[in-house]
């Protein structure tokens, strides 16, 4: 085997692995002759090579038998959980053992639970979660006095913030599950690397976590985008008018009713956020044009 | 109607006079283009997924040569209505331009 078509079998990993094993060898002989004389692959088929394969994985997600608003639904609630265990981590630093550890392994399983598409882990555990989240708040100091041991933040805007996102994660899991068909897709364990290169990179619970966290959002965001632009399909906007209202509402509900100001930072956060939601949107409604 | 991209037009157009497989569909790009469009194979692929998901381009058969398999790609009505569409589109386009006599200007 000669050095370029190791190269390109390498390449070629960038197609999920059912396309490589019907059509990886007659790209292989395809690109091996459009690169007759070559020792390496062009930066052009490099490129085409690496925009063809993650085109082919979302179009892969978009032949999978569950409907696209549920499966937008599903990947919308996976985000909430996913940027949730970023900050849950923090928790669990340099202390792995504390009174927040409860929480952070509810959060790490709910969130693997959701990575899996374990729909009756998911669910009750979210509910499970949801109680002192939403229970604290709504229900007044009592309860949330026998349960803060177990919840990271029960004060100020940063209540309301996880008050939304478990009642929207709860609300949600509850649809699915009343569906006829409740089978969830399962995704790779991949996704976890996600809040643990968050984690990581910030170690502890500090104002770096809320600066990488809207960077995190506006990259899944774009890749949404990108998703929606080869695949011409609705679920991922289904997915970021779960995730984005979710994200930003809270703190815009605490701006407009004046017991707080937005950042100039997180204004601009907000404004890409929807921003990219809407251009999704646009994406999503080009459905009928052929492209190459 | 929104027009059609560059390189779809020319694969479409590369499929009229039969059945090509994929480095013919480059090649014949290439040359329809005057040089202008030349697919990577990652791409050429993209677009053939999509063209026949759309109903534009079919399989005709499928060989095997040096060991590797080979596809066949055929253009079916509708692919034949929507890159005639596009040509007539582009001409009435062009026809606005070079109707005109060299030098002169509407006021």
């Amino acid at each position: 085997m000669s050095a370029l078509e190791s190269t390109y079998r390498r390449l070629l990993r960038t197609y999920p692995p059912t396309y490589r094993r019907e059509h990886g060898e007659e790209l292989l002989g395809t690109l091996l002759e459009a690169s007759a004389g070559r020792r390496s692959p062009s930066l052009r088929e490099t490129a085409g090579l690496i925009g063809g394969g993650f085109t082919a994985r979302v179009r892969a997600v978009t032949h999978h038998p569950m409907s696209w608003w549920a499966d937008g639904l599903h990947l919308g609630i996976l985000l909430i959980a996913l940027a949730n265990l970023a900050m849950d981590l923090a928790y669990a630093y340099p202390q792995p053992w504390n009174g927040y550890t409860p929480w952070v392994i509810g959060s790490l399983v709910l969130t693997v639970a959701l990575v899996r598409g374990w729909l009756w882990v998911a669910l009750p555990l979210a509910l499970a979660l949801a109680f002192p989240t939403v229970g604290g708040p709504l229900l007044g100091t009592g309860l949330r006095g026998v349960l803060a041991a177990h919840g990271p933040v029960y004060a100020g805007p940063q209540t309301w913030f996880l008050v939304v996102q478990y009642l929207t994660m709860t609300v949600g899991l509850i649809a699915l599950a009343l569906r006829p068909s409740r089978e969830l897709r399962r995704r790779s364990y991949g996704w976890l690397v996600i809040p643990l290169a968050v984690w990581a990179s910030t170690h502890t619970y500090t104002s770096m976590t809320w600066t990488v966290r809207p960077i995190l959002e506006i990259l899944m965001l774009a890749a949404g985008v990108w998703a929606t632009a080869a695949a011409r399909d609705l679920r991922w906007l289904m997915a970021a008018l779960i995730f984005v209202p979710a994200s930003i509402g809270p703190d815009t509900a605490v701006a407009l009713v004046g017991s707080g100001s937005p950042t100039p930072d997180a204004t601009v956060t907000w404004g890409i956020e929807v921003g990219l939601t809407m251009v999704i949107g646009l994406m999503a409604l080009r459905t009928r044009r052929p492209q190459a | 109607m929104r027009a059609m991209s560059e390189p779809t037009y020319f694969i479409l157009a590369s499929l009229l006079d039969g059945p090509l497989h994929g480095y013919a569909i480059i090649k014949r790009a290439e040359e329809q283009s005057g040089g202008r469009v030349r697919l990577a194979v990652g791409t050429l692929y993209g677009a053939l997924d999509r063209l026949a998901d759309n109903g534009l381009i079919a399989v005709d058969r499928e060989e095997t040569v040096d060991g590797r398999p080979r596809r066949y790609f055929t253009i079916n009505d509708d692919g034949i209505d929507a890159v005639t569409q596009e040509a007539k589109r582009m001409e009435q386009a062009a026809r606005i331009v070079v109707r005109r006599r060299p030098g002169t200007v509407t006021p």
